[in-house]
């Protein structure tokens, strides 16, 4: 399962999602991102005396859509909790939470690791609200609470992931989950999706887990791949240039975070007796008591999941499964292709151009085809092109890099504007070039006569040079069956 | 002239307004002036609004003129408790802290006075954070009993109390947490509701207990307590423990019968109840029977054990409570502080008082990892059987009848334990920790001139019933046309 | 009852942010004794069996609003009660990054 020889790693994952309500959790404040400071505030999320908290419906409603999404045990009783420390970007000093009796119990996520596919097994989930945040300036700070309230999720897996590229796989899965049934915008750079990690190492002879380390502010998949790898490595270092030293004196439980500068996880804290959240029944507000009638048609009415959509790709579409499933892992793109579908017919071209063509065209500037105003509709129109034959393949790469630098405009339009581009669809243009390499090139007609398909690819392989590949195909492959008269 | 207006009731204030024969104004002025003139002596108000007053009664004036709809409670001064919020005025909650805290949004119960055409005169001091039990926990010095100027009004609503017992107003809201209504009611010779919880909105208020507080309101009579609870007893939307049933017809069920009530007594509790208050007891007792009613024996043995109960639950809460009195958004940050951290510590190490400190480190250990079972658990396990025990006791009777202090009111200065203080609030805790409406009426006055409260507790949500109940004994004893002397 | 240690006093003050001198620590932890000693009484008490109160009114559950932007706090508001600030934001001593 792992490479670390005589080690295994034991990682669990805490995943924070916002969840994207018009309103805050416990106030009518909007939930909204990239505002001035402190515009969408209210009494209750700055923590003034005499606000009550009163539960948005809507979060709990994503919350057990998420539950039912999960194949987990929505609870059918529940309630809030107040966990106390000192923040400045908490208002009240508290967070409300969940503790003990949170809204949804167990779960699973099934996704691919590597080819394979995994099921990943869920503890909880719970809700709870956002603290503000913090601007750090050299010689003060900056308090800002337009994010203080905002619904979360806590998704706490068991500590059931062995690997780093697991995690990160189980992490877009949940991604993936969240945006299949509109919970959350998931937008990492704006903070709406975090991780934090717990993980620690076991030795093959170890009776039970050694001590773990929590890793927290990972703000990429590639960030938490990286993090965790360097994070196993240092364990494992640790404990095997300390081989007579107690365990728990090696590793001790502590909080790091990763630095993408450094490369490695730094230390922020140790776990000390201080960490005494004093948890308690929130008495400011009531139990939620959800009927099994209300959570059975949540569960009916959820839009279709990634795992589902990725079957009916590989079912009804012959995608290939490692396609389907690539697709299917961002609803973006999963959506945007469905949009190309509407214009085009052929799923495995279309795939084969969102995944690797495109993908590729975007990887350097971190821009996505969905985003890039290039319209799902033109994509589409782009591989008709090609199946119609008015383009060859080579000449489509040529298109679509211009679809890149101007944005908007569709691939017939590109193609008609460059006379490089025109198909050459007319005998007269094509024949004397025809004749002109069957006649340098006698050999490969010979060899052609005799059998030899080879030949005959190379011949067309000519004709399409001298046309620098405006040639139409079709026109090539007749004519040259016509003159060498098979 | 303005002392014969001030003695007047706020039914009757309000009818003679309405009638014409009197204006909002000189109803205001009246008030503003005997307050003027007296407080000095009592110290009941820590703000008092003569500009807002005025303006809210020239406006009512010009609107009974035009002859528009005018709210239930038009021209009727109130006082709040400076725990409360008046929007736009300054919120102290009887702590350093709050010194210059500008209330942002007005409490709900403020809010329906004020939409009922009342005139918020001013706000009355109380105990820090409403945490004590003779109001000598305010920062801002100790309120007088206008019985008896050298002693206590009771606490933690001592101001509103008082003011209502000097006749500076007509009504007034205090918050009851353990008694904070019922006990200064009691002190101070005058009426004093604590409704069911949820009855009235905490919105606004700034919260000690939150599983705990209530808000209620003093008045000289109870029918003045049934005018008000139909105002502030709606429902609120932007507080999740607040009751969506309506408030109920108060008035309305004001008939004075009480011809074959069963009062219930938990005779074995108030065991050690001793000399005049086991005898204003006894005589309260009697009238009810010469009313009509039979006296029946409850078991609530239990409530030997509501002052434990009462201060882990009440500090566990109000130790996160007041978390957010840190110096950093809001209240008085240190001058002294540099770092972040002293930030914290000064500024609740200069803006607290040592009540405060006490009962938010007792609430801290009784909520910490370890000690939390032992402690605030247990204490949420005595709670559910108190609540079944007081369900259990009204299958056999309809009311219950207790004290609502152990004595009158002590000298300022005379209790300096503050777990003597504590147990001032025998009587009056249970009622909090079940949730159940309790009222205080006066009881009659104590040989030593000051007077005591007898106390009516009824079920969850009997409200009314409690209400209908202490009106007709109030009528039968005449004890609420008792005044103390001010002047002279 | 443990007599409750000087320690444990100052691990407490730390927890909830009430700093004490060392001759008000020792009146808070004669008082808080006394306290404490006090409602030690509820141990006697046999609780087996019985829930931990939630809620004193029991029927009163799934209290929400509908998810609706409703009126807001003002920064100017929130800001005039402020100690001190900075570009529209509460303005604090430098934090160290050590969050819980």
């Amino acid at each position: 399962m792992s490479n670390y020889g005589e080690w295994k790693a034991v990682i669990g994952l805490e995943i924070h999602a916002e969840l994207n309500t018009k309103s805050k959790l416990f106030s009518a404040a909007p939930n909204h991102f990239g505002d001035e400071p402190n515009e969408n505030i209210h009494a209750v999320c700055t923590g003034q005396p005499g606000a009550l908290p009163v539960l948005n419906k809507e979060a709990v409603h994503k919350a057990v859509q998420l539950g039912c999404a999960l194949d987990a045990k929505v609870q059918t009783f529940s309630k809030f909790d107040r966990k106390s420390y000192f923040y400045p970007d908490s208002p009240r000093n508290f967070q409300i939470t969940q503790l003990d009796q949170p809204i949804i119990r167990g779960g699973t996520v099934t996704t691919e690791v590597e080819g394979q596919e995994r099921v990943f097994s869920i503890d909880r989930v719970h809700l709870e609200d956002d603290a503000g945040m913090l601007k750090h300036f050299s010689h003060f700070a900056g308090v800002d609470y337009n994010r203080a309230g905002v619904p979360l999720v806590e998704i706490v897996s068991d500590p059931c992931i062995h690997t780093p590229k697991e995690a990160a796989a189980y992490a877009m899965a949940v991604r993936a989950i969240l945006q299949y049934i509109d919970a959350s915008d998931c937008n990492m750079e704006e903070g709406s999706l975090r991780f934090d990690a717990n993980i620690s190492v076991m030795h093959k002879n170890d009776p039970g887990f050694r001590n773990k380390i929590e890793i927290k502010n990972m703000n990429s998949f590639s960030n938490m791949e990286a993090a965790l790898t360097a994070e196993i490595q240092r364990q494992i270092q640790e404990y095997s240039q300390h081989p007579d030293k107690d365990p728990a004196e090696v590793i001790q439980q502590a909080t790091y975070r990763w630095d993408p500068e450094l490369r490695k996880t730094v230390i922020m804290r140790r776990k000390e007796q201080v960490d005494d959240y004093r948890y308690f029944p929130e008495p400011d507000l009531v139990p939620i008591v959800l009927k099994e009638s209300y959570i059975e048609e949540v569960r009916r009415q959820l839009p279709e999941l990634p795992l589902q959509r990725e079957r009916r790709y590989v079912r009804e579409l012959g995608l290939a499964a490692d396609m389907a499933f690539q697709l299917t892992s961002d609803k973006m793109a999963a959506d945007y292709f469905e949009e190309a579908l509407t214009t085009c017919s052929n799923p495995r071209s279309l795939t084969n151009w969102i995944l690797i063509e495109f993908a590729g065209r975007f990887k350097e500037s971190g821009k996505q085809l969905w985003n890039s105003g290039i319209a799902a509709s033109q994509v589409g129109e782009l591989v008709n092109l090609i199946d119609n034959k008015t383009i060859t393949g080579k000449i489509a790469k040529q298109v679509a890099d211009q679809m890149l630098t101007s944005p908007g405009k569709s691939p017939l339009e590109i193609v008609k504007s460059n006379p490089d581009y025109q198909p050459v669809n007319d005998r007269d243009t094509i024949e004397p070039i025809i004749d002109q390499i069957l006649a340098n090139h006698q050999q490969s007609v010979s060899d052609f006569r005799t059998g030899k398909q080879k030949a005959f690819a190379f011949l067309v392989g000519q004709v399409m040079k001298e046309t620098r590949g405006k040639a139409s195909p079709q026109l090539v492959n007749e004519l040259l069956i016509e003159k060498i008269g098979v | 002239m303005t002392d014969s207006i001030c003695i007047l009731s706020a039914r009757e204030l309000n009818r003679r307004f309405v009638e014409g024969e009197l204006t909002a104004c000189q109803i205001t002025d009246a008030f503003l002036e005997r307050i003027d003139r007296l407080d000095g002596k009592v110290k009941a108000f820590l703000a008092v609004y003569h500009k807002r007053a005025r303006q809210q009664a020239k406006e009512l004036d010009r609107k009974k003129a035009n002859n528009e709809k005018l709210g239930p409670l038009a021209a009727i001064p109130i006082a709040i408790k400076d725990n409360m919020h008046v929007e736009g005025e300054i919120t102290t909650c009887g702590s350093k802290f709050l010194t210059n805290y500008r209330a942002p949004f007005a409490a709900t119960a403020v809010r329906l006075l004020e939409e009922a055409d009342a005139i918020i005169i001013g706000k009355t001091n109380c105990d820090e954070f409403a945490m004590g039990s003779s109001n000598e926990n305010s920062a801002f010095g100790p309120v007088h009993n206008p019985w008896a100027l050298d002693c206590v009004p009771g606490g933690s609503s001592g101001g509103s109390a008082a003011a209502v017992a000097a006749r500076f107003c007509p009504l007034s809201l205090g918050s009851d947490t353990g008694g904070s209504i019922r006990q200064p009611a009691a002190l101070c010779g005058i009426v004093g509701l604590k409704p069911t919880y949820g009855r009235v909105s905490r919105y606004g208020l700034v919260a000690f207990g939150s599983s705990l507080d209530q808000i209620g309101p003093f008045a000289h009579n109870v029918e003045d307590v049934a005018l008000i609870m139909e105002t502030i007893g709606h429902h609120c939307a932007w507080d999740s423990t607040s009751l969506d049933t309506p408030p109920g017809k108060f008035q309305k069920a004001l008939d004075g019968n009480l011809e074959g009530l069963r009062v219930g007594v938990p005779h074995s509790f108030l065991d050690d109840l001793e000399g005049e208050p086991r005898k204003y007891f006894e005589e309260n007792l009697d009238k009810f029977r010469e009313l009509g009613a039979t006296v029946v024996d409850v078991d609530l043995d239990i409530l030997r054990y509501s002052i434990a109960t009462y201060y882990i639950i009440a500090t566990a809460e109000a130790s996160t409570n007041l978390a957010r009195f840190d110096g950093v958004r809001y209240g008085v940050r240190s001058e002294k502080a540099k770092t972040l951290d002293e930030v914290y510590d000064l500024s609740r190490q200069e803006g607290f008082g040592p009540e405060v400190k006490r009962r938010i480190i007792l609430g801290t250990f009784v909520l910490s990892s370890g000690y939390q079972d032992a402690y605030y658990k247990q204490a949420q396990r005595v709670r559910t059987i108190m609540i079944q025990k007081f369900a259990t006791a009204f299958k056999n009777c309809d009311i219950i009848a207790m004290p609502s202090s152990p004595s009158t009111a002590f000298k300022i200065g005379a209790k300096q334990d503050p777990l003597q203080l504590y147990l001032e609030d025998l009587y009056t805790i249970g009622a909090n920790c079940a949730g159940v409406p309790a009222i205080s009426v006066p009881a009659g006055i104590a040989s030593d001139g000051k007077p005591l409260g007898f106390q009516l507790v009824g079920p969850q949500q009997g409200d009314v019933e409690v209400v209908r109940i202490a009106a007709a004994l109030a009528s039968a004893t005449g004890h609420t046309q008792l005044m103390p002397q001010l002047e002279g | 009852m443990a007599e409750m240690t000087d320690d444990e006093i100052a691990w407490l003050a730390k927890l909830c942010r009430i700093k004490c001198s060392q001759e008000r620590r020792e009146q808070l932890r004669q008082d808080l004794h006394k306290i404490l000693g006090y409602i030690e009484q509820l141990r006697e008490l046999d609780t087996t069996g019985v829930e931990p109160c939630n809620h004193v009114l029991e029927t009163v559950v799934n209290v929400m609003r509908t998810d609706e932007v409703g009126e807001t706090l003002s920064r100017k508001t929130f800001l005039d009660n402020s100690p001190d600030q900075v570009g529209g934001m509460i303005r604090v001593p430098p934090v160290l990054k050590q969050k819980s």
